[in-house]
C-alpha cells in the first residue's frame, strides 16, 4: 500500500479472529503510517522519544505504534517547532504510528492550579504564571500539528475515587466536548479522534457514556477514567460494561493500562489497545519483566548470576547480557536503562503476539489459564480475577 | 599477537596492523588506532546493539581498573571481562586509570597503589593487581606502576615513582610468564618520569630487555577533561625523546583526553594507539564535533554545542556529508529539544555522532599516511583549531 497517498477513512479496522468463548478478538488495525496487529500494547514516548531507544532499536522489536504526550510536546519544543518540521513523525523521524493524548489528564494531574470549566481546562503558566485556558479546540488544534494517526477528544477527567453529581456532570461535559472536538478536527482524513467513555465507577453513567458517545461518527473508542487507584473489583467491571455496550466492529482503547495480568484480563473483556509507562519507567529503577513478576536488579542476589534476565526472550539485551552484569550498572550507567528498557518492552510486545496467537488459534482461555497459573503458582488467584474472568467464561485451573 | 610497523622516511609517525590475537583471532586493527572508552564494561550511553550499528569493526575497548574493580569476583564465573559486559568479540586493553577522570592524587605507596573505585579508595599492590588480571584476562593490560606524576611534579617525586614502578613491573611480570591464563596476553609497560628527561631516561632504561608487547607512554597529566587544554608544544619535547630510546618494532600508547590537534601532533612523533575519551567527554557537555566536514564553507568551529538556543529550529543534520546514523536520521532541532528536555536519546545520538567522526578521523589520518598526505591533513586540521579557541 502506498503510504503517501492520503487515506480517505484514517483508520479501517478486520477483525481476523473472536475468541469462542471470550470477548477477546484479534484483527488489524490500519493506520496512515502503519498497520497495527491487535490486540497491542503501546509503549509511551511522552517527549518525542522512546526512553533512550532508536527509532531503529523500535522497529526491530516489531512495535508497531507509540504513544505521545500533547501537554508535554505542545510545551517543548511546541507547535511552531512541529509545525515547521512537518508534525512530530518527521520531527523524531518515527516512520510508524503514533497516538497522543489530549493533553488534559496531564494538566489535571501535573498542574496543581487547573480547575475545569465549561469552556475547559483553565490553569496558571508553569513559565509567567498567566491564566491559560485549553478549550477542546485548542486540543485538536495541537494534536493536528503534531500529527499522530489517532489523537484523543479533550474529556473532563474526575479521579476515579471521586462519586455524587461531580461524575455525572464530567460524564456530560466530556459528551459536549467530543462534539466541540469533532467540528474543530481539522484532518479528518489523516487522522482519527477517539472519544472516551466516562461515567466514573457508576454502571449506570458509564452505560449511558459509551451510549452516547457510540452515536457519534467515530473510528474508535477509549475507555478512560480508570487505573487511578480504584480497586480492582470496580475496574474490571466498569471495562466489562463498557465493551458491552461499545460497538464490536470498532477498536476499543484502555487508557493507563500495562501490567502483565491486566492486559491478559482486559483482552479477554474485549480490548484491544493499551499503553502505560510502567514497562520504560520501572526500567530506569533497575527492575526487569517476566512472566512470574519482575527482578529487581539491584539485589545483591543477582551478583553471581550468569543467567540472562529471561531463558525463553528473544531480545537483544538477553542476547547479549546476564544478570551479573546488568546488576554491576543498574542506576548507574544509561546503558543499563537502555537495556532493561529494551528487554521490557519486548516483554509486553511478547506478551501480545502470544495473546494475539492464541485468539488466532482459539486457545486463549488455555493460555490465560496457563499465565495465571505461572503468576499464581499455588492457585491462590485474587478474587477480582477470577471472577473478571469467570464473567467470560474462563475458569481458572486450582 | 602480532604488531607490525611500516615505518615512514619523512617522519616518526608510521602505519601498523595490530592482529593474531589469542582470545579474538580475526580480529585485524589498523594503526594509529582510536580504541574505543569505556566506563564500567560499557561505552557510555551505547549498548552492544547500538555500538554494531555504529561499526561493524571489533574495535579495541579500554577499560580501566577504578571503573571495572568491583566486578573482579563476579568475572571470575566467565571467561574474559569481555564475555562478563556481553562484548566477548572485542578485544580489551586494561588500563590503570580512567582517562575521563581527574586521578586522585598523593595516595600511592612505597609497594601498593590507590584505586579510586564507586565504593572509594582501594589498596592493590603488584599481587592484587595480577589476580585482577588473571580473573578479567584481557588480551593487553599495563603492569602496575605509580602514575602519580605531572608538570608540576618535583624531582624527588618522580625519581620514587621510577624506582617503585620497576619493581611493580618485575612481580608483574614473574607472575605473567608463570601464569597460564594470561602469558599469552601482551603485556605492556608504563614509562613514567614527567616531564623530567633524566628520569624519563630512567625508566626507559628499566624496561630495556623486558619482555614487553609495547610502552604506554605515561606521566604527562592526570586525566580528566584537563588534559583536553594540553597544546601539543608543552608535551612535544618529552615525547619525542621518549620515542627516540623506545624501541622501534613494539606499540606506543598515550592515554588520555587529547585534542585532536594534539593527537596528529603525537601521530607524528611515533604514537599508536590513542582512546576515545574525548569525543566521550565532548558529549557530557553535549557538543558535537564537526572538525573533519565543510569548516572553510560554514565558518563554523570544530565544534558545536547542541544546547545552544538557534539550534531550535535548524532542521539541518549536524554535518550534511556524515553518514553516521545520527546525522542520517536526525536534525540539529531534535537533539536540541532532547538536550532541553533532558533525554537519555539526546546522549546517546551525540555519543553515535562523536564516536564514527572520531573514528573517521583516525581513518583520515591513516589513509593520509598512505597516501602522503599527512601534512595536508596537519594543516588542514591545525587551521580549523587555531581559528577557534574552542578546543583549547
Amino acid at each position: 500500500m502506498d503510504r503517501k497517498q492520503p487515506c480517505r477513512v484514517p483508520l479501517t479496522f478486520k477483525i481476523a479472529e473472536t475468541c469462542s468463548t471470550s470477548k477477546a478478538r484479534t484483527g488489524l488495525m490500519i493506520l496512515p503510517h502503519h498497520d497495527v496487529d491487535t490486540p497491542v500494547f503501546m509503549p509511551v514516548g511522552t517527549q518525542g522519544t522512546l526512553k533512550g531507544l532508536l527509532p531503529q532499536q523500535l522497529e526491530k522489536l516489531d512495535c508497531q505504534i507509540i504513544l505521545g504526550n500533547t501537554y508535554h510536546l505542545g510545551t517543548r519544543p511546541g507547535t511552531t517547532i512541529l509545525q515547521m518540521a512537518g508534525g512530530l513523525h518527521q520531527f523524531m523521524n518515527w516512520k510508524r504510528a503514533l497516538l497522543t493524548d489530549s493533553g488534559g489528564f496531564q494538566m489535571v494531574s501535573l498542574l496543581q492550579l487547573a480547575h475545569i470549566t465549561e469552556e475547559g481546562v483553565t490553569f496558571r503558566s508553569p513559565y509567567d504564571g498567566s491564566e491559560c485556558v485549553l478549550t477542546p479546540e485548542h486540543s485538536i488544534e495541537i494534536q493536528n500539528t503534531i500529527g499522530a494517526d489517532i489523537i484523543m477528544q479533550l474529556d473532563d477527567v474526575v479521579h476515579a475515587k471521586v462519586t455524587g453529581p461531580r461524575v455525572e456532570e464530567a460524564m456530560h461535559r466530556t459528551t459536549r466536548w467530543v462534539d466541540r472536538c469533532l467540528l474543530a478536527h481539522q484532518k479528518s482524513d489523516e487522522q482519527n479522534i477517539f472519544p472516551i467513555v466516562q461515567g466514573g465507577l457508576d454502571p449506570q453513567l458509564r452505560t449511558e457514556s459509551a451510549k452516547l458517545l457510540t452515536q457519534r461518527q467515530v473510528n474508535g473508542f477509549a475507555i478512560g477514567g480508570l487505573s487511578g487507584g480504584e480497586s480492582k473489583n470496580d475496574f474490571w467491571r466498569m471495562v466489562h460494561l463498557s465493551t458491552n455496550v461499545l460497538p464490536v466492529d470498532k477498536p476499543r482503547y484502555l487508557m493507563g493500562v500495562g501490567f502483565a495480568v491486566d492486559l491478559v484480563v482486559c483482552c479477554a473483556l474485549g480490548v484491544d489497545m493499551f499503553d502505560c509507562v510502567f514497562p520504560t519507567r520501572t526500567a530506569r529503577f533497575g527492575c526487569a519483566l517476566i512472566r512470574t513478576g519482575q527482578l529487581n536488579l539491584r539485589q545483591k542476589q543477582y551478583k553471581y548470576d550468569t543467567a540472562p534476565i529471561d531463558d525463553s526472550c528473544d531480545c537483544s539485551t538477553c542476547k547479549n547480557y546476564t544478570r551479573a552484569y546488568l546488576h554491576q550498572i543498574v542506576t548507574q550507567e544509561t546503558v543499563a536503562c537502555h537495556l532493561l528498557s529494551v528487554h521490557n518492552i519486548n516483554f509486553q510486545l511478547r506478551l501480545m503476539r502470544d495473546i494475539r496467537d492464541s485468539i488466532k488459534e482459539q486457545t486463549f482461555p488455555q493460555f490465560v489459564r496457563k499465565f495465571m497459573l505461572e503468576l499464581y503458582p499455588d492457585g491462590e488467584y485474587p478474587t477480582w480475577i477470577t471472577e473478571a474472568l469467570e464473567a467470560v467464561d474462563i475458569k481458572l485451573s486450582k | 599477537m602480532k604488531f607490525m610497523p611500516e615505518l615512514f622516511t619523512q617522519s616518526s609517525a608510521r602505519l601498523g596492523t595490530l592482529s593474531e590475537l589469542e582470545r579474538t583471532p580475526d580480529v585485524v586493527l589498523e594503526t594509529p588506532l582510536l580504541m574505543l572508552y569505556t566506563k564500567r564494561g560499557s561505552v557510555p550511553h551505547i549498548t552492544k546493539e547500538v555500538l554494531e550499528m555504529i561499526t561493524p569493526e571489533k574495535l579495541l575497548l579500554t577499560m580501566s581498573l577504578p571503573t571495572t574493580f568491583d566486578m573482579t569476583d563476579p568475572v571470575r564465573q566467565f571467561k574474559s571481562i569481555a564475555d562478563f559486559v556481553g562484548l566477548k568479540e572485542y578485544p580489551v586493553f586494561l588500563t590503570m586509570e580512567d582517562p575521563a577522570q581527574p586521578t586522585v592524587s598523593g595516595y600511592n605507596d612505597e609497594d601498593t597503589i590507590a584505586v579510586w573505585t564507586r565504593h572509594g579508595k582501594q589498596i592493590i599492590n603488584a599481587d592484587g593487581y595480577m589476580d585482577i588480571v588473571e580473573a578479567f584476562r584481557p588480551d593487553f593490560y599495563l603492569a602496575l606502576y605509580d602514575s602519580d606524576t605531572h608538570s608540576g611534579s618535583s624531582s624527588k617525586r618522580i625519581t620514587k615513582s621510577v624506582d617503585r614502578s620497576i619493581k611493580m613491573l618485575d612481580k608483574c611480570l614473574t607472575r605473567h610468564k608463570a601464569s597460564e591464563v594470561v602469558r599469552n596476553k601482551g603485556i605492556f609497560g608504563a614509562v613514567g618520569g614527567g616531564y623530567n628527561t633524566t628520569a624519563r631516561e630512567m625508566s626507559i632504561k628499566n624496561l630495556e630487555g623486558k619482555d614487553l608487547a609495547g610502552y604506554v607512554i605515561d606521566g604527562l597529566h592526570n586525566n580528566g577533561p584537563e588534559t583536553e587544554k594540553i597544546p601539543f608544544q608543552f608535551v612535544e619535547d618529552i615525547v619525542k625523546h621518549t620515542i627516540s630510546l623506545l624501541p622501534q618494532d613494539k606499540m606506543r600508547v598515550t592515554m588520555g583526553a587529547w585534542n585532536p590537534v594534539t593527537v596528529i601532533n603525537l601521530i607524528k612523533l611515533g604514537v599508536d594507539l590513542f582512546d576515545s575519551s574525548y569525543p566521550y567527554l565532548v558529549t557530557e557537555r553535549s557538543c558535537a564535533l564537526t572538525f573533519l566536514y565543510h569548516h572553510s564553507e560554514t565558518g563554523e568551529s570544530p565544534m558545536i554545542s547542541i544546547s545552544e538556543k538557534r539550534y531550535a529550529d535548524d532542521f539541518t543534520p549536524i554535518c550534511k556529508d556524515c553518514k553516521c546514523l545520527t546525522c542520517l536520521n536526525h536534525t540539529r532541532a531534535y537533539l536540541h529539544h532532547l538536550y532541553q528536555t533532558k533525554e537519555l536519546l539526546g546522549a546517546v545520538l551525540l555519543m553515535i555522532h562523536n564516536i564514527h567522526h572520531y573514528l573517521e578521523y583516525f581513518k583520515e589520518i591513516r589513509n593520509s599516511l598512505r597516501n602522503g598526505t599527512f601534512r595536508e591533513l596537519e594543516t588542514k586540521i591545525y587551521v580549523i583549531f587555531a581559528k577557534n579557541d574552542s578546543a583549547n
